[in-house]
């Protein structure tokens, strides 16, 4: 799948909004694993899923692509309606994510349950304690495995910032894993 | 001040290595997906017919303006009742 098969893909959706379903398909799962880790509830990250594809759908006729992929796009939208959703409950935008992923019932994710899971959950700790924006680049890095450019255009800033952002957020994972009494090789 | 001192690149690479598994990608439900995609064919066929394509709205926006709409003429009518009863026990003395 090169952009220029994409593009025409979302050509075709937008001249033929049927053609949508191609590219639902390709991004549903990616879209809903951003969100469920947004949340931390299945149900939530559904409904939100759900919007996110309804409202790209509406909104196809206005893309333009810019030079980022569609995929940037669709999580846009998604970073849009999770802050409204957190907006609308008067909940504090805080990614709980000592709660998110080992909160839910191990049927629902059972590859989330597996060996390591120990670690895992130390590590998510260590995580849900930095802020939220630190938090959510977190996610895209690590679970959507977006590019610096990408995440920017997600979170409406440039790609040094991001980058700056990252780096300073390593070095706050590794100040609290300090703290907790957990060196790294690097430092010695 | 962390973070104004450049950090060798192996330190970043040292905590981004332990922290990369954290947070695994989840897969959707099979039953949602289909479910939704479904939902989404019809919008198209709608859509693709001239329909206009809308989502669904929350209602708790439309019954906090109705909650708030009907204190306040609650409010009003209070304030009309007693007003109107001190005239009355003025007119009477």
């Amino acid at each position: 799948m090169t952009d220029r098969d994409e593009a025409l893909e979302i050509k075709a959706a937008q001249e033929d909004p049927n053609a949508f379903a191609v590219l639902y398909e390709r991004y549903v799962d990616r879209i809903y694993s951003y969100i469920y880790h947004r949340v931390g509830n299945v149900y939530e990250a559904e409904d939100l899923t759900s919007r996110t594809f309804f409202r790209a759908l509406s909104h196809l006729d206005g893309y333009v692509d810019k030079g980022y992929p569609f995929s940037a796009w669709l999580y846009r939208i998604a970073h849009n309606l999770v802050a409204n959703w957190y907006r609308d409950r008067g909940r504090k935008p805080v990614v709980s994510l000592e709660t998110l992923v080992i909160g839910s019932p191990p049927e629902e994710h059972p590859e989330v349950v597996t060996q390591g899971e120990d670690d895992r959950r130390f590590l998510q700790e260590v995580i849900g304690e930095i802020d939220p924006l630190r938090q959510e680049l977190l996610v895209l890095k690590f679970a959507e495995g977006l590019s610096n450019a990408e995440i920017g255009q997600i979170l409406g800033r440039s790609e040094g910032a991001i980058k700056s952002l990252y780096h300073r957020t390593l070095l706050q994972l590794r100040k609290q894993m300090r703290e907790r009494g957990i060196e790294f090789d690097a430092e010695s | 001040m962390m973070g104004l001192i450049a950090q060798p690149e192996c330190v970043y690479q040292e905590v981004e290595g332990q922290f990369v598994g954290a947070l695994p990608r989840v897969a959707a439900r099979p039953d949602f997906r289909q479910e939704l995609a479904s939902n989404l064919a019809l919008v198209a066929q709608h859509k693709s017919s001239g329909m206009v394509v809308s989502q669904p709205h929350p209602y708790v926006p439309g019954v906090l303006v109705g909650v708030a709409a009907g204190a306040l003429a609650t409010s009003a009518a209070i304030v009309v009742l007693v007003l109107r009863s001190r005239i009355e026990r003025r007119v009477s003395v």
